[in-house]
């Protein structure tokens, strides 16, 4: 029969066993590392890589695949400094950035909408208004044919490939305007605008999009069964490493032939100008 | 006796692992800046308000200017709460009632952040678009929630500094005829000024040191001056860059150089809570 | 144990004169009703989504899902950082307290320890990115997940340990000593068993503190559960699934998933909380 004290000294030393324990583990993590794949990059994507593993580990019993945000850019230079396996990126990797050699697996087109808020009373928007109201130029919905309510810039921090999208395509010189919310995510920038009366932002079109108003760009309407035409978009890929073991590439071609890919916004294109950085309005 | 050197040795070995561990993490942050201030200089980046890390931009002065403002706004907005519920838990309520209203309080020191930035969303962020016409987000919704946030952890402490009020005190003054009122304003609160002042500069610390919640209603741009518009704080700034400027990208090193002022940040609150600890009630 | 327990009774009070204290009364009463109002509609919201599917499924990206894998990574990673930090710290605290080698160091030790103590999770999040994952190449993983919240835990834990150890008398040292105990038996015969009640105690505090944990873990420990348990699978915690659900969002009842995930969050630390008082008072009135 043990005494309460020593029951309790023994509960407070169990864990040192513990950590022994663990430590004594740790040395088999070489020998686990090809059981095990990470993927990083774009958090427009997670959604779908998300959805799409269970099917792939299904298959490839033993093999973990660890999925974690940090957007594009944190995505390529993992690739380069070997800490993950796969990057998803909505981007062109600058020149130089990635310094391996790679394989690209192209995912597709994803759509990039203007959303705005519903009480805002406006359904299209020309390219030139677009441009003054992210710019910040014009401040109230009144000017574009709307209600009379001030204008809220919402977007994405630096690092989002949809960023890059509007600044390349839409704001081409100009800034954003200082008064713009950053949001993290494209979930973040879609709940904002359907939260903050006269809000206006951009988003990927990965989900459906509820309570905002997908406003029509110049002449373009944006369908969601028929998107090829939507003027706006990302083209995501997955990038791999030339020297990665087999599972990789394999996971990669297996996440850029899902066909659960379209329920999450990609919809692919006739293959005319594979590989060119077609993302003009 | 073995057994005391063999854990005079495991703590000796314990201890050291702590040194190293902390000094090394410390060592990370400062060579990161070093590398940083050998390249933009020291001042310059404190005091530039340039945030463009594409163009290798890197003025800080917005985000620190934001971390001191939410932070010592938070602190204004839970002083009030926070000196009440103290004199509350501490005068006011009696025995069990007291004990489970210092439970509830723990409850609500430990309810995790991010709970308290979802509040903020759905309660805090409307109401201050509807009351200013703003979109909400900002320095001052940012401030509501951090000081209520700060207010569980801030009341604990105050309710610790009065009820370490010597009771001969409090005798001594209704002995001489001063009313409740009277000994909670001239005796109680004076005497446990040092206490209060140093409860007040650990939930400033606390504050700054908060992420997630501000993150989650603060709107993440340095937008104009003003309380109403977006901006941001020193350590959302690194939540939100990070993936921007992964480890290996030349601006990388500035997350280090944040990091760093915060640790100046919090090295000059210590100091002053160390220095006001020393003060006695005369 | 202290000499504060000897006051006499509190005086009557007299009934004139406390209008401030019906002020004092009032406010404290707003304040907690404020504080009352973060947690009562989310207990509101979530309670219907609260079921046994809930709580044991894995989550699913278009809805439906649960966050069981979440609780289990929540509670390993937690429980095994403690683990390996509370053991540490009490070393640590004792160091401090029972042994004069660094008598003349003591304040800088505590000037280091507030700092680090007081340095945003965040920080400690990025130099686990810098150091472990990239350097080291760590996965993004449980074990990552449990180096950043041991790193958090470890001063936190020390500081609460050394103010428990400090409100033991000095006249019981020197009496053990007296009496010819040398310093390990004074530790384990006198000052431990003196000090489990309250360091139990706090150690619900800084597990709770943990479990709230979220900035530091999305970028260490990452933002999705495998099916089965790994440390070295990715392992996101109930804190950070309630991060990514209400910000990325895509399923359509998100906001009911949030509401009942923070519900779920707020219990484990309630539960955590409680249990540590009993389990310090059972201990506290044991005949040790």
């Amino acid at each position: 029969m043990i005494s309460r004290r020593q029951f309790v000294i023994g509960l407070m030393t169990a864990p040192l066993f513990w950590w022994i324990a663990l430590l004594d583990t740790a040395p088999s993590r070489k020998g686990r590392t090809r059981r095990r794949l990470s993927v990083m990059g774009a958090t427009s994507l997670m959604g779908y890589v998300k959805a799409a593993l269970p099917g792939w580990e299904q298959q490839h019993a033993g093999v973990r695949v660890a999925v974690s945000p940090g957007g594009s850019y944190a995505g390529l230079k993992g690739l380069s400094t070997g800490q993950v396996d796969l990057a998803l990126s909505d981007i062109d990797p600058p020149p130089g950035f990635v310094v391996v050699p790679v394989h690209r697996f192209p995912l597709g087109r994803i759509a990039i909408l203007i959303i705005v808020n519903c009480e805002a009373g406006v359904k299209s928007l020309s390219w030139h208004q677009v441009r003054a109201l992210f710019e910040g130029t014009i401040t109230n919905w009144r000017d574009v044919g709307g209600k009379e309510l001030p204008v809220v810039v919402v977007s994405r921090s630096l690092s989002s490939g949809a960023r890059q999208v509007i600044q390349d395509g839409l704001l081409k010189r100009a800034e954003l305007s200082s008064h713009a919310i950053i949001q993290l995510s494209n979930g973040a920038v879609a709940k904002t605008v359907r939260e903050t009366p006269g809000a206006v932002g951009y988003v990927e079109a990965v989900m459906p999009l509820s309570g905002v108003l997908v406003v029509d760009l110049g002449a373009h309407h944006y369908h969601p069964a028929n998107p090829v035409s939507w003027p706006l978009y990302a083209e995501p890929s997955i990038y791999v490493r030339r020297d990665a073991e087999p599972l990789a590439p394999n996971l990669a071609e297996y996440l850029a032939r899902g066909s659960e890919r379209f329920r999450f916004g990609i919809y692919s294109v006739a293959r005319e100008g594979e590989g060119e950085g077609g993302r003009r309005g | 006796m073995k057994i005391d050197k063999v854990m005079d040795r495991v703590t000796h070995t314990v201890f050291a692992l702590f040194l190293v561990v902390w000094l090394s993490v410390a060592g990370i942050i400062v060579w990161g800046t070093w590398r940083f201030i050998s390249h933009y200089g020291f001042l310059s980046p404190i005091l530039s308000s340039r945030w463009n890390p594409l163009a290798g931009q890197f003025g800080l002065w917005p985000f620190i200017l934001g971390s001191l403002t939410v932070t010592v706004l938070a602190v204004v907005i839970a002083f009030p709460g926070s000196l009440a519920l103290s004199v509350l838990g501490s005068r006011i309520l009696q025995g069990i009632w007291r004990r489970y209203f210092v439970r509830l309080l723990m409850v609500f020191v430990s309810v995790p952040s991010v709970l308290y930035g979802w509040w903020g969303l759905i309660v805090i962020v409307p109401w201050v678009r509807r009351l200013s016409g703003t979109s909400g987000y900002g320095m001052l919704s940012a401030s509501v929630v951090l000081g209520l946030m700060i207010l569980p952890t801030f009341s604990i402490l105050s309710l610790e500094a009065i009820r370490q009020v010597p009771e001969s005190y409090v005798e001594g003054s209704v002995g001489l005829g001063a009313t409740e009122d009277q000994t909670l304003w001239r005796i109680i609160l004076p005497a446990a000024r040092p206490r209060l002042v140093q409860a007040a500069l650990i939930a400033v610390a606390r504050g700054l040191g908060e992420t997630i919640a501000v993150q989650m209603v603060i709107g993440g741009q340095i937008g104009g001056p003003g309380l109403l518009h977006p901006a941001a704080t020193l350590t959302t700034q690194l939540l939100t860059d990070l993936p921007f400027l992964p480890p290996g990208v030349p601006g990388h090193d500035v997350l280090d150089f944040m990091a760093f002022d915060l640790m100046v940040l919090m090295t000059i609150i210590v100091w002053l809570q160390m220095r006001i600890g020393s003060w006695r009630y005369e | 144990m202290s000499k504060s327990d000897l006051s006499p009774k509190t005086l009557k009070p007299i009934a004139q004169g406390r209008s401030a204290h019906y002020v004092m009364a009032g406010i404290g009463v707003a304040a907690m009703l404020a504080l009352l109002s973060v947690v009562l509609p989310l207990a509101v919201q979530g309670l219907p989504r609260l079921n046994m599917d809930f709580l044991f499924k894995p989550p699913r990206e278009l809805g439906g899902g649960g966050i069981g894998p979440e609780i289990l990574n929540t509670l390993i990673m937690v429980g095994l950082s403690q683990c390996i930090s509370l053991p540490l710290a009490i070393i640590i605290a004792i160091y401090r307290v029972e042994y004069d080698h660094i008598r003349h160091l003591a304040r800088w030790f505590d000037q280091g320890l507030q700092i680090v103590l007081s340095l945003p999770t965040m920080v400690i999040g990025l130099i686990v990115v810098d150091v472990a994952i990239v350097r080291w190449h760590w996965p993004i993983s449980v074990e990552s997940g449990i180096l950043v919240l041991s790193l958090i835990n470890w001063p936190f834990a020390v500081f609460l340990t050394v103010q428990v150890l400090q409100r033991i008398p000095d006249e019981w040292r020197e009496a053990s000593r007296a009496l010819g105990a040398s310093r390990w038996q004074t530790i384990t015969r006198l000052i431990l068993p003196v000090a489990w009640a309250d360091i139990i105690e706090l150690t619900g505090l800084t597990v709770a503190r943990l479990m709230g944990e979220t900035a530091a873990l999305i970028y260490t420990a990452g933002l999705n559960v495998t099916s089965r348990f790994a440390f070295s699978a990715p392992g996101e915690t109930v804190a950070v699934h309630l991060w990514y659900i209400r910000t990325e969002g895509l399923m359509p009842d998100a906001d009911q998933v949030a509401a009942a995930t923070g519900l779920v969050l707020l219990l484990l630390v309630i539960a955590v909380l409680w249990v540590s008082q009993k389990f310090a008072e059972w201990v506290k009135n044991a005949n040790l």
